[in-house]
Order: C-alpha cells, then sequence, then structure tokens
C-alpha cells in the first residue's frame, strides 16, 4: 500500500463482454494492469485480442447493447469509475482521462474550424471566455507544434494534413489537463516519417504534463520506442506484464516469445521468421484452459484444463503459464 | 421501449429482423394462390349481372346474406369474386412491368456504371428525363395513341420502372467496381462482359429482389390508379382500380363497393413492402459477418 | 540472371480538371515520374515509400490496370505496346497480383473454387477440361495450405491469413512469372504475416517466381527483398541490393526513412532523423530535387536542378546531388 501514492490507475479483474445472438463474446476476461503517474504503459496484441476494448472499458464507452463491462473496478486516482454515476463520469471523461484514435480523417467534425473544435474542449471543462479562450487555443496549437497557429486555428480540418490532424486531436486531449491519456493506435494511420514526429510530440506533452499514457498497439516497435512498461494480450486476456525490458530480454510467456521470433527486424539479419501456426480461437468459445494451448509449443494436459494464475518471474514481471 | 409481452410487442417482435415476417407472407402466398386459381375458386362468374341482387349490403349487414359475403354492386356482381377475379390482373400487370423495367433496368444500369464516360453521362440523363414525366401524362398519352390496354400499362409502368432500376443499380455498381476482385479480374484477364455477369451481377442480386418487392405494391397501386381514371384496363375485365372508380358514386349509399377492392389494394401492397422491408434486413452481408469471432 | 519484366522510364501523370462547368486541365498529378527497373526471374524487388509516393500505382501501369502516359513495358525482352492479342492474354496470365485487403480481393458471391479456377477458366488455352481444373485448384490450394475440402465455402467462412492465402492461390495457379505482391501482408497480424511470408519465400524457391513487394514497413521489405528501390513523390531516389542499401542508407530522404523505422529491441532507439514540414502534394511539385524542402543537408544546386539516378556502386543507384 505504499507506493499508493504514485499509483493512478489500477484495473482489477476487469470483464466486459458482448451479448450477441451468437453467444456471449468474452472480449475482456479478467484484465489487470496498474499505471503510475506520469508512466508509458503499453498494451500490445494482434487484432481482436481486446486491447481496445479494455481502453473503451476505462472511458465507460463501450457500446451497450451490446457490450458491457460485467466484472472488476478500474480504480483511477483512488475511485472506482465503474461505481460511480453516468452524471459523474461525464466529469471524468475529458477531464480525468482523455482518448486519442486511430483515424485523423473521422476524429474531427468536417463542419467546423479546428479553432472551434479546441475552444469547445476547453470551454466544457476550463470555463474560459472570449480572448482568453482563444488565447488558449491558439497556445495549445503551438504547443502540439502546429506552425503559424494563428493563422491554421481558421482552418478546417480537411485543409490540414493527416500528420496535423492527428496533432490538432492531441491538443484537443490535453486540453483539458487530463491525467490518464489512452492513445489507441494513434499512429497506425500515419506515415513512418510523420508517426515519428507525433510520438515525439506526445512524449514532450508527457514530460510537460505529467500526463499517465496508456498506449495501445499492435506494434512491438512502438512499444520498445515508447514504453516503460507493458502487457501482451491474447484472446481477452493478459499474458505478460513487466518493463519493456523483461519482455524483450526475457519473453517469458510461449506467445511473447513466439511473437518475437516472428517479427522480421531490420537491425539484424533473420534467416527465416518463426511463425505461430493456426489462429486465435473464436472468443465466443467457452475456454477452460489456457487460451494459447491449441497453438502451444509447449502445452501440456494440464493447460487445457484450466487458467493458470499470475505468477511474478521477477521483480514486476508477471506470466500467466503453466510452466511457471 | 415496446414490451415483449403486450400486443405491439408481439407484432414488434414477428417483424424483427431475423425472424420471419409470419402475417405479410401469408397474406401474400393467399393473394398468389388466388391469383393462380381465380375464377377457379370464386363463388359466381365475375361477370355475372343479377339486378335483383343488386346493392347487396356484405353479409355481417343487415339485408346482408352469406350468399354474397362482401355483398353486391350497382349491377348485382358479386364482389368478392370480382376481387378474386382481379388479383390475376393486377399481379400479371405486376410481374410483367417488373420484369420489364427491371431486366432492362437492371442492364443499363450495370453498362452504365461499369464503362462510365459518355455511356454513363447518355443513359442517366436519359433516367432522369423519364422519372421527372409524370407517369399518369404518359399512361393517358398512350392511352390516346394504342388505345387502354393491359400492354399499355405494363409499358407505361416499364418505363418508368428501368429508370428507378437503372439508377440505384448504377449507384451499386460503382462502389462494387472499386473493390479489388473487379480490378484482379482484369489483371486475370476477363472480358468486360465476363465482369458486368460473374463479378458485379451476383452482387446486385440481394439489391435488386428487395428493390422488385418493395415495388410490387406501388405497381398495384399504380395500375389501380390507371384503371381509375381510364387509362388502363378497359372493362367488363375485372380490375380493382375500377371497381374502386366505379364504386365512388356510391361511396354514401353502398360504401362496400369501392371499400373492399380498395382493401385489397392496401393489404397487398402493405405485405409486399413489409416484406420487402424484412428482406432488406436478412440479406445485408454485413448481418451475416457478426459472430465470425475475432 | 534474366531480366524478366523491366520497366523504362515509366510516366504515370492524371490531368487535374477545374471546377467549373466547363472542364479545363489545369495542371497533372505526377504519380509516377520517370520510373525504370526490372524484375529478374525468382527474386523480389522490394519497393518502398510513404503514401503516395506512387509505388501503388507503378502496380497498376504494370497489371494494364492504368496506361502510362510515357515509357515502355518490356516483358521477356519484348515491348508490352507490340504485343498481339494472343501475347497479351499469355502477359495476363503470366502477371498477377495479391492486394492489401483479402475481404475487398475475394467476391463475397463466388465460391473458393471458382474464385480460384477463374483465371485458368479465362486463360484456357491448353483446353483442360473440367476435371482438370479442378485438379488443378485443389493442387493450388494445398500449395498455399487451404484444404481443398473447404473448396465449395464461400470466402466469408475464413479468417483473415487464410482469405490472402486464398488470394495468392488465385495467383498462382496460372503459373505466373511475376506476382505483384501490393501491401499483400500489410493488413495482417504479426503471427500471420510471419506464415504468409514464409509461404511467399517457399513457392518463390520452388517455383523461381518473381515478386514485386511493395510495402511501407521496413523490415517486412528487408526480410522479402533482394534487391530495393525507395520512392519518394513518384521518383526512385535510392536503387540497389537491399541488404546494401539498408547498410549504408545514402540518400538522405532513405535515412529519415529508416532512422523512422521503430526499433526491434529498446536497446536499439536511435536518434532519429525528425524531417520537418509536409510532404508536398504532387501536383505542385517543388523545383529542382522533390526531396530538397524536407532535407537537412540542402544544398543551393538542389532548389535548382533535379539529380538524376547515378551509380555510386554496382547496380547501386542514388539521386542526390551529394553523391557522384
Amino acid at each position: 500500500m505504499g507506493d499508493n501514492m504514485s499509483e493512478l490507475l489500477n484495473v482489477k479483474n476487469l470483464k466486459t463482454y458482448f451479448f450477441t445472438k451468437y453467444g456471449t463474446v468474452k472480449a475482456v476476461d479478467g484484465v489487470s494492469f496498474k499505471v503510475d503517474k506520469g508512466e508509458t504503459f503499453g498494451i500490445v496484441g494482434e487484432s481482436g485480442c481486446g486491447k481496445s476494448i479494455t481502453a473503451l472499458s476505462i472511458m465507460r464507452l463501450v457500446p451497450d447493447p451490446p457490450g458491457r463491462i460485467v466484472g472488476g473496478e478500474i480504480v483511477l486516482e483512488g475511485e472506482d469509475i465503474l461505481k460511480i454515476s453516468d452524471n459523474e463520469m461525464r466529469k471524468v471523461r475529458g477531464k480525468k482521462i482523455s482518448m486519442i484514435l486511430q483515424d485523423p480523417m473521422t476524429s474531427l467534425n468536417p463542419v467546423f474550424t479546428i479553432g472551434i473544435q479546441l475552444e469547445e474542449a476547453i470551454k466544457i471543462h476550463q470555463g474560459l471566455k472570449g480572448r482568453s479562450l482563444r488565447e488558449r487555443a491558439i497556445e495549445l496549437l503551438e504547443m502540439v507544434q502546429i506552425s503559424s497557429a494563428a493563422v491554421r486555428y481558421k482552418n478546417w480540418p480537411h485543409q490540414l494534413s493527416g500528420g496535423m490532424r492527428q496533432r490538432v486531436i492531441g491538443a484537443i486531449s490535453v486540453s483539458s489537463e487530463p491525467r490518464l491519456l489512452i492513445a489507441d493506435e494513434p499512429t497506425t494511420a500515419l506515415d513512418a516519417t510523420i508517426q515519428v514526429q507525433f510520438l515525439r510530440l506526445l512524449r514532450e506533452l508527457q514530460e510537460k504534463t505529467g500526463v499517465g499514457l496508456v498506449f495501445i498497439t499492435h506494434d512491438f516497435g512502438i512499444i520498445a520506442r515508447m514504453c516503460q512498461r507493458a502487457a501482451v494480450m491474447y484472446a481477452g486476456r493478459i499474458v505478460e506484464t513487466g518493463s519493456v525490458r523483461d519482455l524483450f530480454d526475457n519473453p517469458s510467456h510461449p506467445y511473447t516469445a513466439a511473437l518475437m521470433r516472428s517479427l522480421p527486424k531490420l537491425e539484424e539479419k533473420v534467416e527465416r521468421l518463426a511463425s505461430i501456426e493456426g489462429q486465435p480461437p473464436p472468443l465466443n468459445d467457452d475456454i477452460q484452459g489456457c487460451r494459447f494451448a491449441e497453438r502451444c509449443t509447449v502445452a501440456e494436459h494440464q493447460c487445457r484444463l484450466s487458467y493458470p494464475d499470475e505468477t511474478e518471474i521477477s521483480d514486476g514481471h508477471f506470466v500467466s503459464c503453466w510452466k511457471f | 421501449m415496446i414490451k415483449s409481452n403486450s400486443p405491439m410487442g408481439f407484432i414488434f417482435k414477428i417483424f424483427r429482423p431475423g425472424r420471419y415476417p409470419v402475417i405479410p407472407i401469408t397474406i401474400i402466398c393467399i393473394f398468389i394462390l388466388l391469383a393462380v386459381l381465380g375464377q377457379a375458386i370464386a363463388p359466381y362468374s365475375a361477370n355475372q349481372i343479377d339486378l335483383r341482387e343488386r346493392f347487396t349490403p356484405p353479409f355481417f349487414m343487415e339485408g346482408g346474406s352469406m350468399r354474397h359475403l362482401l355483398g353486391t354492386d350497382a349491377m348485382g356482381r358479386d364482389i368478392l369474386s370480382r376481387i378474386i377475379v382481379g388479383t390475376r390482373v393486377s399481379f400479371i400487370v405486376a410481374i410483367l412491368s417488373l420484369t420489364l423495367g427491371g431486366v432492362v433496368g437492371t442492364a443499363l444500369g450495370i453498362i452504365s456504371g461499369f464503362y462510365g464516360g459518355t455511356i454513363d453521362s447518355i443513359l442517366m440523363r436519359t433516367a432522369d428525363a423519364t422519372l421527372a414525366f409524370p407517369i399518369i401524362l404518359l399512361a393517358m398519352l398512350l392511352a390516346i395513341i394504342i388505345g387502354p390496354s393491359l400492354q399499355n400499362v405494363v409499358i407505361s409502368l416499364g418505363i418508368v420502372l428501368w429508370a428507378r432500376y437503372a439508377r440505384v443499380v448504377r449507384g451499386e455498381v460503382l462502389s462494387l467496381k472499386e473493390r479489388d476482385f473487379v480490378a484482379l479480374a482484369r489483371i486475370a484477364g476477363a472480358s468486360g462482359i465476363r465482369i458486368m455477369w460473374k463479378h458485379l451481377f451476383p452482387n446486385i442480386r440481394s439489391t435488386l429482389l428487395v428493390l422488385l418487392t418493395l415495388q410490387v405494391g406501388w405497381v398495384i397501386i399504380v395500375e389501380a390508379s390507371l384503371s381509375f381514371i381510364g387509362a388502363g384496363i378497359p372493362g367488363p375485365t375485372p380490375v380493382w382500380g375500377s371497381m374502386i372508380a366505379k364504386g365512388r358514386d356510391y361511396v354514401t349509399t353502398a360504401w362496400w363497393i369501392p371499400f373492399f377492392p380498395g382493401m385489397a389494394v392496401a393489404i397487398v401492397c402493405l405485405s409486399f413492402n413489409m416484406f420487402g422491408d424484412w428482406l432488406r434486413e436478412a440479406l445485408d452481408p454485413r448481418m451475416r459477418q457478426v459472430g465470425g469471432g475475432g | 540472371m534474366s531480366s524478366l519484366l523491366e520497366l523504362k522510364n515509366i510516366k504515370e501523370y492524371f490531368p487535374v480538371m477545374n471546377a467549373r462547368i466547363f472542364q479545363k486541365v489545369v495542371g497533372y498529378i505526377r504519380a509516377v515520374d520517370d520510373v525504370s527497373f526490372s524484375l529478374n526471374e525468382g527474386r523480389t524487388f522490394g519497393l518502398v515509400g510513404e503514401s503516395g509516393c506512387g509505388k501503388s500505382t507503378i502496380a497498376k501501369v504494370i497489371l494494364q490496370l492504368e496506361k502510362p502516359t510515357a515509357g515502355a513495358i518490356y516483358f521477356r525482352g519484348k515491348a508490352l505496346t507490340g504485343f498481339k492479342r494472343g501475347e497479351m492474354a499469355d502477359y495476363h496470365a503470366s502477371v498477377q497480383a495479391v492486394f492489401q485487403d483479402p475481404t475487398s480481393s475475394l467476391n463475397p458471391r463466388m465460391r473458393v473454387a471458382d474464385i480460384v479456377a477463374e483465371p485458368l477458366v479465362i486463360n484456357n488455352s491448353q483446353n483442360n477440361s473440367r476435371s482438370d481444373i479442378t485438379d488443378m485448384v485443389a493442387q493450388t490450394l494445398m500449395q498455399v495450405g487451404i484444404s481443398p475440402d473447404r473448396s465449395k465455402c464461400f470466402p466469408h467462412e475464413f479468417s483473415g491469413g487464410q482469405r490472402q492465402r486464398i488470394a495468392l492461390a488465385r495467383a498462382l495457379i496460372v503459373g505466373p512469372g511475376v506476382i505483384i505482391l501490393d501491401e499483400s501482408v500489410s493488413a495482417l497480424d504479426v503471427s500471420i504475416q510471419a506464415q504468409i511470408m514464409n509461404l511467399l519465400r517457399d513457392l518463390q524457391e520452388e517455383l523461381n517466381v518473381a515478386y514485386l513487394f511493395i510495402a511501407h514497413d521496413l523490415a517486412t521489405v528487408k526480410y522479402m527483398s533482394h534487391r530495393l528501390g525507395v520512392m519518394y513523390l513518384g521518383k526512385l531516389l535510392e536503387h540497389g541490393p537491399a541488404g546494401k542499401i539498408i547498410e549504408e542508407r545514402i540518400h538522405p530522404y532513405t535515412k529519415a526513412l529508416f532512422s523512422a523505422a521503430m526499433p526491434s529491441h529498446p536497446d536499439l532507439i536511435k536518434e532519429e532523423v525528425v524531417l520537418t514540414g509536409e510532404v508536398p502534394s504532387a501536383f505542385d511539385l517543388p523545383e529542382g530535387c522533390r526531396f530538397h524542402p524536407r532535407c537537412d543537408r540542402a544544398m543551393k544546386i538542389c532548389s535548382e536542378v533535379e539529380p538524376d539516378l547515378k551509380d555510386v556502386a554496382e547496380n547501386y543507384q542514388v539521386a542526390c546531388h551529394l553523391y557522384p
């Protein structure tokens, strides 16, 4: 309990299910992790592993119906935000938590100038008016390195490039000075050189504001580049959590290890990539055991019977596998 | 929200996508049966005049009898029999005009969307012009030139329908042809005709089916209107539209003469529309992608 | 090594109309501007660059989906423009493609067997019988790892990776000399990506087919390619053996592009070259070298004279005034 002071977010045993006519889809099934103040925490996994639903759950924006958070706790600065009312949650969103989405093309409303959209966000949370509102908006645009911000302020979204739009969204997200920023694949739609610009910007924003960052991505390279700690998700569960160094130097879950071997690398010569045969199980199946067992090369009888508990194999490095 | 145990909720449930719309399908089947059997199951000959029985009200009213369930008209003809026999005419008109308009419209719509350019401009402007022209006027012109007849109704309807089909189909083709499988067919060396027939047409079939169903009702109403103003099928053939027209004069004294044919038009039209709406949701391929896991 | 397919000075300009009633051409988008390279039997040519650099337009030109504005394509030493009908059909059979989105590539209303058989049915020069075709479909499906038992299924019954295998089977069935792989593995998850890339490499070894591998991810291009071309705004800036380019990165743009790639390990994070500014539009290209407005080593001559590709080593060319 001693390090509670530095703890920003604590997700405990989160379960988000989707109730469809084809059965219950357990998109997030018992996910736990912690994020410290000012830390960048990565969640990495393949499509459909539940990483985006985890993000939406933290925002309490899971489409209902068909989705519903059926269990767990999301403790933000000591308060379980699953217990508060919708009205209170609306105040938490934007003020304490903010989110950046993948597609810069659809995240901005095309019929308002970026200045108006930025002011709208500031107005809701800070109650500024008139000139000071405008000054704050331009200041924010400058902070996200938009050149000649006073002119750009009057631009429409379609007049900006993808990279600039994403930076404007970044400005909107931090306008309310949130404690936690969730970035869901924010650079996937951007080109490599623009991606680097944006990632660097995020880092600078974080240094300036001390915001905690949850970075959701499918790209291990971004995890290596951006995060201090990360979790690997597979089929609705976290299979391994640890410092980024732990994950890269000592990937311990067979899934993490296999993924690392199947990554093409620019820096070194790889004769042949290892590939993981098969594909992830459908999430509406009722699987008792480890979800990776069917594709795992070291799976034993026990693995198919029950799900392994999380084991701490070294300081802060947790693995859910029967091997440990 | 509507509760599922209330009567409204029950109706809501039946017509929910995914379930079969039982009532519309039943009604459609009954009318199809009537159209096929026609005179064979009608209690009287449709044109049998019996002046002693004129203005007999339907059975549930005073003076009505079980011999004429829905009553008789000004010439003593049995209304039920005339509605039954009239079903066939309405359905024949619907089938012929929808086939004519559908085939021509689909073919031209695919060609227009696929080739684009000048062909597209010419075809689409022609379609616009056709749609801008009032169908009633068109039918009246044709009636003046070749005389009122079934062909006349079918041709008038066909002319309007092809344009509607062409526009919808062209729109579908424009988005379909951007899909990679069309590019890959070209890469494999497929001809334009093959692409249109094997790749584009199968992908618009479900849209067409929905459109066809939704327009059956419209066609039946227009046919009735044309017969009503006398530009449609001439007497003494029993037709719903002209039955309503002739009954108009007696609406205050013998309301049943126009009412029952009018109800037939309304019920058939509504059933086809409901069925079409259900079909649209049921055939939507996006609905089938759900539950694929991942 | 014989050159199978050769592009010589290919230009692809798209006219831009003004938005008046009587449209007039007001300029051209220079999507591809004087590009030459060749594909060799059994080898892979990798093409990298950011979005809008013209790499996919090149694929379309090769696949005859677009007519080049200028330049010529040579197939087995003969210019395509002089091809007779029969030779053209032969070309269509020899040059196949696999695109990025397997869902869009497969006609949802056709069964897998018909999809795979289509190129064979269209170019039935050997007059194969129905049962021959069925056998060939089964054989090809086996080659890509799909059970022929499922050939009567529709595309939506398969996962993304399997659909991409089916798309590959369709390309393979005619025994092509060249397959254009336009972002073919980009949309796939890491573990599936490795499966498909390994399959592609095995097939190349077995069938001696040439690939044009177009991608924006440098690590996958490196894993697949023998030779490499780096494109920027419609032009090849660097062109040579893949290993050498990755090691030397001569052109300033190549340097920036590679430094923008995410590291494969936290220890490999290097200070990246952050490009300033935005990519100019292909409609309004800068004078001189098209990269000079963003280049950190631009000289006076760069804004005046456009550099040509010049040899810096054997089979290795760079278009930059800094290098002879």
